[in-house]
């Protein structure tokens, strides 16, 4: 079946369909359920991990969690806003304890080098730096600028899928430019 | 401009999320106000490097791919069997090699600039090292050959540097001259018995009786084993036998999947028995020679410290008879036995000498009484004053 939903946030689509026969043991629909969400749900992955290996991992086990834990997905709502929750909660829990993934690491997130090439130092260094203070942020704050930049959902959208306000929504994502901005500031400083 | 737009407005002009008169207002100031404009510019660039960095625009392949492990792993799950295992297509964060060179190769569609680039050390200089930095591995069967050649003095290639396979050579190989061969094969043939290396014996050697040297009666307390323990290898221990429950075999005795698993660890178990002892009886004698000496030193320590604490109690017993001998004694006015105190306060001491103050009459006088003297009256005036002065006719005071 192929189907390719305008807004898997917001949409539930045939999401409630699948999920019910995958419920009951379909293994057809829960493939198809699988790779109706995998774009979405890998880009999520990749803002939550900013490591390409580390996504890889995540997008796997959230997989292997969400089949688990298949009984108790909304079956009315969208499946994909459950699925990266998912995501988050198992990333969250799989650095309980253990310290933070470094903000800036040897490679830029794709696994490519931090090359200047024709562009100069001084713009690798402004994308360490944006890079940086992005890992800095609060792990919801980096949610909404993810939806927000990413994945281009609208803030009535972003409200929708986050349960937040829209005023709230708004705010924290101003701060969080803010926050991007005097980080900037304090490293021309 | 006396205020500036705030960070929210900015923020919601750039998401298109203001309408209406909130819209006018935001760009009738940014017309109008530098900072502003230049401010919101600076969001840009932070969005738009933030999607260069994260937007994760991947290819339809690798997606693909991805989707089709993660489909796998939820169908198995799904099935209650073992899901196949979880893979990556770079290296992990901790699996990254840190000394990998972080900047691309030279394109060599450079042309003369490449050589050019070369020629500078362009890409070479601080670049750095490409070593591996994990350590080789351990090659089992390597170190068990060295092992063997250890043990076998006789192989003249025991300890020769570098691996038995000639062809494995990574230096040029060159010939001796002929003068070396000479004297190496008249060396070998001389009838020299061949070095055997010190083994320490821990087995006794056939036929004999792992026995005290010293002799059983030596031993010690039957009721501390443990005496001569420390000073001889636990096999030649007759006491081993009889050891309480309670002291553990050493070493501990291990299964052989262990020893798989300790790094470096070869992969047969340590369970084969030691090699014999060699059948020289000298090994086995010197170590008991060693083992009586020292139980002899113990010994003799041990007799000095009975010693020492013998004449120490002595002295002690002996003061203590002293402090007893005074106490016990009649006591007597000790004050007047301090001279130059009056004789009324003296008291006489039983068995010390009869101490008087220097007034008191000489014994002289108590047993010679003075004998009076006659003296004429017209000699009234003569007294006593003139008669010569002795002693005797000191009054007492």
């Amino acid at each position: 079946m192929e189907y390719t939903p305008a807004h898997p946030w917001t949409e539930p689509g045939p999401d409630s369909k699948l999920l019910e026969a995958a419920q009951r043991g379909d293994l057809s629909s829960l493939r198809q359920l699988a790779r109706l969400h995998r774009a979405s749900l890998w880009r999520a992955c990749f803002a939550i991990t900013r490591h390409q290996g580390e996504a890889e991992i995540l997008f796997q086990e959230t997989l292997a969690h969400a089949t688990r834990q298949l009984r108790a997905a909304p079956t009315s709502r969208p499946f994909l806003p459950w699925l990266v929750r998912l995501a988050r909660q198992v990333d969250a829990a799989k650095l309980r304890g253990k310290p933070a993934r470094p903000s800036v690491g040897n490679r830029r997130p794709n696994g490519e080098p931090w090359y200047a090439g024709s562009r100069g130092a001084h713009w690798v260094e402004d994308e360490k730096t944006t890079l940086h203070a992005f890992a800095q942020l609060h792990a919801d704050d980096q949610w909404i600028v993810a939806l927000r930049l990413f994945e281009r959902l609208s803030y009535q959208d972003i409200s929708r899928v986050t349960g937040l306000s829209v005023a709230r929504v708004m705010n924290r994502l101003a701060l969080a430019r803010e926050y991007i901005e005097r980080v900037h500031q304090a490293e021309a400083a | 401009m006396n205020h500036h737009l705030t960070v929210q407005q900015l923020s919601s002009a750039l998401d298109g999320a203001l309408t209406g008169p909130s819209l006018e207002v935001v760009v009738r100031h940014l017309a109008a106000c530098t900072d502003c404009r230049e401010r919101q510019s600076r969001l840009v660039r932070h969005d738009d490097v933030l999607r260069r960095l994260l937007a994760a625009e991947t290819e339809e392949a690798f997606l693909e791919a991805l989707g089709s492990r993660g489909e796998d792993i939820a169908v198995a799950i799904a099935r209650g069997v073992q899901p196949p295992p979880m893979a990556t297509t770079v290296p992990l964060i901790d699996e990254e090699d840190p000394y990998q060179p972080g900047e691309p190769p030279l394109d060599p569609a450079l042309g003369l600039d490449r050589l050019v680039a070369q020629e500078g050390g362009y890409g070479r200089i601080g670049m750095k090292p490409t070593a591996s930095t994990q350590a080789p591995e351990a090659d089992a069967d390597e170190a068990r050959r060295w092992l063997a050649a250890a043990e076998n003095a006789t192989d003249p290639n025991a300890f020769a540097a570098g691996p038995q396979d000639p062809t494995r050579h990574d230096q040029p190989e060159f010939e001796l001259p002929s003068w070396m061969d000479e004297s190496a094969a008249r060396r070998t043939s001389a009838s020299t018995p061949p070095r055997e290396p010190q083994r320490l014996w821990l087995v006794p050697t056939p036929g004999e009786t792992p026995t005290l040297p010293f002799g059983t009666s030596d031993i010690g307390d039957e009721d501390d084993p443990y005496s001569h323990r420390s000073l001889m290898p636990m096999s030649m221990d007759p006491h081993m036998a009889r050891r309480p429950a309670s002291m553990p075999a050493y070493p501990p005795a291990l299964p052989p999947s262990s020893y798989a698993q300790m790094p470096g660890a070869y992969p047969e178990s340590f369970e084969e028995p030691m090699a014999p002892a060699p059948a020289e009886t000298g090994y086995a004698t010197r170590g008991s020679a060693i083992a009586a000496a020292r139980r002899r030193a113990q010994d003799a320590r041990r007799r000095g410290l009975q010693r020492h604490w013998l004449i120490a109690g002595g002295s002690v017993g002996v003061l203590l008879l002293i402090v007893l001998a005074l106490q016990l004694a009649p006591a007597k006015d000790k004050s007047g036995a301090i001279a130059g105190q009056g004789a009324d306060s003296a008291r006489a001491v039983p068995g010390a000498p009869d101490l008087r103050s220097a007034s008191s009459p000489t014994p002289v006088d108590e047993v010679v009484p003075p004998t009076p003297r006659d003296a004429p009256a017209d000699s009234a005036g003569a007294s006593a004053e003139d008669a010569p002065e002795d002693s005797s006719n000191v009054e007492p005071q």
